[in-house]
């Protein structure tokens, strides 16, 4: 049997930046885990080539959020306000880092995110994303049901029961590094471990299951299962969401479709994206 | 001459012989009041009968056992009476400073309170239970999720649109914009001008109209959400009913007759309903900080607390309730604050009961003094008995000093009979001053201090002396210690034909002579255990009486008690301190001279004297006017003193004697110093009752035994005061001695043979008087004096005349 511990090294966990709720818990959660294995923690926050070009267009115009209010978009306000959301980001993660006594960098680079973010992970162990806001609305809350009526701010809303910590468990090496990611997410803070299993593919389920699960019971430690028809975007996203997982945990792929995949599941997910290489 | 009385006449005995018990043991109780049939048949009448306004005043000293038996009557009475209703307070929860009072059966109220406990903490794990389980979380995430994909399919759409356009839809930190595309990237600067003018309208002109569509998109997100939060708030109510529902309703099953009660819980429930939050919330999250509400959970929760202010338990009857602090807020109760945040709170819980509230459907007992002493209680008191309800308000919302917000718990219906206990004085002036009294209090009990004394009488008080005994758990009485005892309560009135009804006085009598018993190690209370209890009583007190009697005998004060002196006389003065009195002989002195008819009070003329003295005096010179000078002008002025008196004179007892020193100074005919005299006197020359007669002949005597009796020393009292004589034992051995003599008197001309040892005289007629007597004396005397005017009158006329 493979021993993913053993193999599991992490010195380098890359960590894209931004300032939102999820931004946050992606901190949060990548610090612990640094701090766990002593590994460096590398803040990535990218300036939206996109909206940079846009900015410098003649019509450019935006719609607030919360104001539904339309006003010209112009250059130098959206560059000065990319460059508050860098400090602030930058002083969240030193504080974090700091307070977690774990070794921390910080690059502001300029371009698309995935794109940049996929370039620079090269040379690390881990990538930790934050939620990709594309097709929700940022600042507009969601309807909460955990606070009552009278309270939507989902960051501060009250758990009577922990959120899980998923993992992506498909049986090959990254598979069981991803699993061994996880577990070390879990083994400290006391949460529940869900661990998402293909059932076409490899092996099926229950032999999945079973090899997740002897592996963790030489740890000491019992998940729950949960199977998946197939590792797609969707289908992984839908069962995070159902479990209100806390984050999601998955090994590195290649090839084409793997940016697309991470981006429509970055899209699909409120949680913290750890893809360990 | 009058004689002096039989010994047997100074102390009327209570001959043991007559009791047909050895020890009061054998007595039956007496459960009830002695000698008090007006004031039990006034209680019977005041507390029967149940009108608006017949409220009960008992009139009497303290002491005289009117709490006792008016409450162990109301007790009786109570017993057999209806339980009155439980009352308590509740939330209101529309107008929280408003508190409700709910009405429950008798026992009812601490049901409620404990059922209300015991629904709150199911509650607290019921509706958290329900939110958690799976079919809530999936529902609620429903409604969630579609309200994202709503939005999320409003602004994808919008979105395939513009990309169909060659449009995207690109997030701003700020907001939304969209942007021409070109191979997945925002088209350049250089590259828009390039394009043609056509396509750059055409862009401008599709964003513009995307822009509209999008604006419209985010101004219908509140509404969706509004939506999605109505939907949520259904599923809350439909939940929380779920686990609410079916607990309220079996607390209704329970108190299903209780129509208040039943809209209490209707309230509650919706309150529950409205607060579904705090029920979901961590137990640390609801608990108040600082304490300050920290009791049966969290302070949010204490708005479901049942606040008993009057709880009846199992033992039934109505009650009676004895307020000893009858302060305005003892009354009415109170409503208490606690600190919270630096600031005083209050909420229903913190309401208490006043004496009122506990008294309430039965009876309320209070001293009129204690109430009176209280500001503003007995205008709280007259207030609740008006308006027949109890409000309870400080003393700052009262009086309108204050206007901060406080509470207005509802009022309580009153229905209580009140009872006042107090002296006659108050009672008297309460009917004077204050209109309202009369209204509220329209039954007076008045207690007898005093009742005769007769065989049957001693039968009845053996009986009480017996009950008392055995309620106070003291050694029994023998006949001969009950007799002594009645004789006692006799000379405790000051009257050898009444006993005494002070119960407090003989109680504390019986508990004394109990205690010598016990010391002398007998098992019964003899006669000598109560002389011994009587005896070391006027010890403890005597003091000053010893100091005053020991001037008199080393000579610092003036007493001759020997020999014959004109113009002087032993009057008798009492001093009451504290609860002993006791009296000193005082020389009065007279002076007569050649005047115009005045008789010069001394102690009036320094203002020493109070008015009845004056009036007596008054009543002298008209005596002397009315018996020696009908028929010509009084030429005399006289001066009467008190010698060595420096406080004030007060009473009208030494009248008589005043009398015969002024007698004695026209007369010239010496007074016997052995005697004392004491009295008052009218115009006729009558004699007249005074008080103390017992205590004014003791402090004679013990003056004239210290010096030696001679069987001349005696003391002159009016003859109506002969029935109160209650002696001291030694005097009345030295009168069967024949060395000290009480003589009745019922004439001036009685007292002033008796003193001068000269005839009085019968004054009428005038012209017959035989010499050698007073009258005569005085006459001449006056006649003597009449001359010398007229003399003078003529020489001065004829002087006149020759100018």
């Amino acid at each position: 049997m493979i021993d993913p511990l053993e193999e599991l090294v992490i010195n380098r966990i890359l960590i894209s930046l931004d300032a939102s709720a999820c931004g946050m818990a992606a901190i949060k959660a990548a610090t612990e885990l640094a701090a766990q294995v002593q590994a460096e923690l590398m803040g990535l926050f990218v300036e939206d080539v996109n909206l940079l070009r846009l900015a410098n267009l003649p019509f450019a115009r935006e719609v607030g959020y919360t104001s539904a209010a339309g006003r010209p978009l112009v250059a130098p306000e959206v560059e000065r306000m990319m460059r508050a959301q860098a400090i602030e980001v930058e002083r969240l993660l030193a504080s974090a880092a700091e307070h977690a006594q774990v070794q921390w960098s910080f690059k502001v680079t300029r371009g698309q995110l995935l794109a940049e973010l996929l370039a620079l992970a090269e040379g690390v162990d881990m990538l930790v994303l934050g939620r990709k806001s594309k097709a929700r609305i940022p600042g507009v809350q969601p309807v909460s049901y955990h606070g009552g009526v009278a309270r939507v701010q989902r960051g501060a809303e009250p758990s009577h029961r922990a959120k899980p910590v998923m993992v992506v468990f498909g049986g090959n090496k990254t598979g069981y590094r991803a699993l061994a990611a996880a577990f070390q997410l879990v083994r400290r803070g006391g949460r529940e471990l869900v661990v998402l299993i293909p059932e076409a593919g490899t092996g099926g389920f229950e032999r999945l299951r079973r090899e997740a699960g002897q592996w963790l019971a030489a740890r000491e430690f019992r998940a729950r299962y949960m199977p998946v028809a197939a590792i797609t975007a969707g289908n992984v996203a839908e069962a995070v969401r159902g479990n209100r997982g806390e984050a999601l945990v998955l090994g590195n792929m290649t090839g084409p479709s793997w940016q697309e995949m991470l981006g429509q599941l970055l899209d699909g997910v409120d949680c913290p994206v750890f893809v360990v290489k | 001459m009058t004689k002096p009385l039989p010994p047997e006449s100074l102390y009327r005995r209570c001959d043991a012989a007559q009791f047909a018990f050895d020890t009061t043991a054998e007595l039956e109780e007496f459960p009830e009041i002695l000698g008090q049939e007006r004031a039990v048949e006034a209680v019977r009448f005041g507390v029967g009968i149940r009108r608006e306004g017949y409220n009960l005043y008992a009139l009497g000293p303290a002491g005289i056992g009117k709490h006792s038996f008016i409450r162990r009557f109301l007790q009786d009475r109570a017993a057999t009476e209806r339980q009155p209703a439980d009352w308590c307070y509740v939330n209101n929860f529309e107008r929280p400073y408003k508190p409700r009072a709910l009405k429950l059966p008798p026992g009812r109220a601490a049901k409620l309170r404990a059922d209300m406990n015991q629904l709150v903490d199911e509650l607290r794990a019921a509706i958290p239970a329900a939110f958690e389980s799976d079919e809530y979380r999936s529902r609620a995430e429903s409604i969630d999720r579609e309200f994202h994909e709503r939005q999320e399919r409003a602004v994808g759409e919008l979105g395939k649109d513009a990309a169909g356009q060659g449009i995207a839809l690109l997030h701003t930190p700020t907001g939304f914009s969209f942007a021409p595309m070109k191979n997945g990237e925002v088209i350049s600067p250089d590259e828009y001008s390039k394009l043609s003018k056509e396509e750059q309208q055409r862009l401008v002109e599709a964003m513009g109209a995307l822009e509209v569509r999008l604006q419209k998109i985010l101004r219908q997100i509140p509404k969706w959400r509004k939506e999605a939060r109505e939907k949520l708030k259904q599923l809350h109510q439909e939940f929380t009913m779920f686990a609410v529902g079916h607990l309220i309703d079996d607390l209704k099953a329970q108190h299903s007759e209780l129509s208040d009660v039943l809209s209490y819980l209707d309230a509650v429930q919706d309150d529950v309903l409205a607060s579904i939050d705090q029920f979901r919330r961590p137990a640390e999250a609801a608990a108040a900080p600082f304490g300050a509400a920290s009791e049966e959970g969290g302070s949010f929760f204490r708005r479901y607390q049942v606040n008993v202010l009057v709880g009846n338990g199992a033992d039934g009857g109505a009650p009676v309730i004895y307020e000893d602090n009858p302060s305005y807020q003892g009354l009415v109760g109170r409503t208490e604050h606690v600190s919270q945040y630096g600031a005083l709170v209050t909420d229903f819980t913190l309401i208490k009961p006043g004496a009122l509230h506990r008294a309430n459907g039965g009876y309320l007992l209070l001293d009129v003094l204690k109430l009176l002493s209280q500001p503003f209680a007995w205008e709280g008191l007259k207030r609740a008995l008006n308006s027949r309800e109890i409000r309870i308000e400080s003393l700052g919302q009262m009086l309108s000093l204050i206007s901060t917000v406080s509470l207005e718990p509802e009022p309580i219906p009153l229905d209580v009979k009140v009872i006042l206990f107090g002296d006659r004085l108050f009672y008297y002036l309460l009917t004077a001053y204050d209109p309202e009294f009369s209204e509220l209090f329209k039954v007076a009990a008045d207690f007898e201090e005093e009742v005769d004394r007769s065989d049957s009488n001693h039968a009845l008080y053996a009986r009480v002396i017996g009950t008392l005994a055995r309620k106070e758990e003291l050694l029994p009485l023998d006949r001969g210690a009950v007799a002594r005892v009645i004789e006692h309560s006799a000379r405790l009135v000051g009257d050898a034909e009444k006993l005494s009804t002070h119960m407090r006085s003989v109680g504390d009598l019986l508990r004394e002579a109990d205690h010598w018993a016990r010391e002398a190690g007998r098992q019964v209370v003899g006669g000598e255990d109560i002389q011994c209890a009587i005896d070391t009583r006027i010890r403890r007190a005597d003091r000053i009486k010893q100091r005053v009697h020991e001037a008199i005998l080393r000579g610092t004060v003036l007493i001759d008690t020997s020999g014959a002196r004109i113009g002087q006389v032993n009057g008798l003065s009492v001093f009451e301190l504290g609860h002993y009195a006791f009296a000193q002989p005082t020389r009065i002195t007279a002076t007569t001279r050649f005047g115009d008819g005045k008789v010069i009070d001394i102690e009036r003329e320094v203002n020493l004297s109070g008015a009845i003295h004056s009036k007596g005096v008054m009543i002298l010179s008209s005596f002397l006017a009315e018996r020696y000078a009908k028929n010509r002008p009084m030429s005399l002025s006289a001066s009467l003193v008190f010698e060595q008196t420096y406080g004030g004179v007060e009473g009208d007892s030494a009248s008589v004697a005043e009398l015969c020193a002024l007698l004695s100074s026209l007369s010239g005919v010496p007074i016997r110093q052995s005697l004392a005299v004491t009295g008052s006197v009218n115009q006729y020359g009558q004699v007249q009752a005074i008080g103390a007669v017992n205590e004014k002949i003791e402090g004679f005597f013990d003056i004239c035994n210290v010096r030696g009796l001679t069987g001349e020393h005696g003391v002159l009292v009016p003859a109506s005061n002969v029935k109160h004589l209650m002696l001291r034992q030694d005097i009345v051995r030295a009168a069967e001695a024949g060395k000290f003599h009480i003589y009745p008197v019922e004439t001036v001309d009685e007292a002033i043979e008796l003193l001068t040892g000269v005839p009085a005289g019968d004054p009428t007629p005038v012209s017959v008087v035989p010499e050698r007597t007073i009258n005569y004396k005085v006459m001449a005397r006056l006649a003597e004096l009449s001359t010398v005017i007229a003399k003078r009158a003529r020489k001065e006329r004829g002087k006149n005349n020759h100018d």
